[in-house]
């Protein structure tokens, strides 16, 4: 088999979900750029009826808001699919891939304590890293934690 | 009856910390609670904080024994981004440390595994053919373990003429 992303997939991805913005970074791997509510039907429709593979979830703090890349990976073909979406930082949440998807709750579990993304319907959302004593709102991750962390042992010290 | 059967926070077989609660009715583990983040030294944040061609140094340090994937895997991504492609000489040569490290990896489980079954002799046959090796990264790189061969846009080092037979 042809090394490639398949059209026929990206046909259906664009009759079912019309706001899904595909760009096409490389013969193996494929953008698709999806409003957050749309992320939990497009990863659906991906892992159930595609039967794709979550090979891992990313996240980063970006000025837009906290950005989180889902990889899919169709195996057959050996192509990556990412699923791209933009939480904005005042409304940190988005529904939870783990529901159906045992290999994104760990992911997500990190995910929620070292960028503070709220994944709601999470069957067991609590600490993955951090110590039992880390303080819930404080992220690690996040771009203005050095300066929080600083504050911290300043306050600590006094 | 449910007891509760803790193992860690460090392991006593794998060396490394991390913590398992089991809890067990009778023979049957019927709960698991796993804390990982005994080790957790942040790379994410410190790559932040580097130069591109800083990090590979830094990855290279989250695995000991596969001290290769990761800095490859970084510089392939890093090369993807800047739309950069390696001379071919640079490709063989990653492509070489990347094969060589996969076979003492591999080696190295291996006896591993034979150790911790009390079989000690595969262990020290197996780890006898992992040695020659590790010279040869030596004799490439000065290094046996951290090999430092990744650079963004091709191989740091290179496999001088007179070691090819």
């Amino acid at each position: 088999m042809k090394k490639e992303y398949s059209e026929e997939i990206l046909q259906e991805i664009a009759d079912k979900f019309s706001e899904i913005e595909v760009k096409i970074h490389a013969p193996r791997r494929l953008y698709l750029r999806t409003p957050r509510e749309k992320v939990y039907d497009l990863a659906e429709f991906l892992f159930k009826q595609k039967r794709f593979r979550l090979s891992i979830a990313t996240g980063i703090d970006t000025r837009e808001g906290i950005e989180i890349l889902y990889h899919f990976t169709h195996d057959e073909s050996g192509t990556y699919y990412n699923i791209k979406t933009l939480i904005p930082k005042d409304d940190c949440q988005i529904r939870s891939l783990a529901v159906f998807c045992p290999a994104a709750n760990w992911i997500e579990r990190e995910m929620h304590e070292l960028l503070g993304v709220d994944f709601t319907g999470h069957p067991n959302l609590i600490p993955l890293l951090t110590a039992e004593n880390w303080p819930s709102d404080l992220h690690p991750l996040r771009r203005d934690y050095a300066d929080e962390h600083t504050r911290l042992k300043l306050k600590k010290r006094m | 009856m449910r007891r509760v059967v803790p193992i860690g926070p460090y392991h006593p077989l794998q060396e490394e910390p991390e913590f398992f609660k089991l809890i067990v009715e009778g023979e049957r583990v019927v709960d698991l609670e796993i804390n990982i983040g005994y080790n957790h030294r942040g790379h994410e944040y410190i790559s932040q904080t580097l130069t591109y061609d800083q990090v590979p140094f830094l990855v290279e340090r989250i695995c000991g024994i596969c001290s290769d994937s990761h800095p490859y895997a970084y510089v392939l991504a890093v090369e993807d981004i800047a739309r950069i492609e390696a001379p071919p000489r640079g490709q063989y040569i990653r492509t070489i440390i990347g094969e060589l490290e996969r076979i003492h990896s591999h080696y190295l489980w291996l006896g591993l595994a034979g150790h911790f079954i009390g079989y000690n002799t595969v262990w020290m046959w197996v780890w006898r053919y992992r040695e020659p090796l590790l010279d040869l990264f030596e004799l490439i790189m000065g290094n046996r373990n951290h090999y430092a061969i990744n650079k963004v846009g091709g191989a740091r080092r290179d496999i001088p003429k007179e070691f090819f037979p």
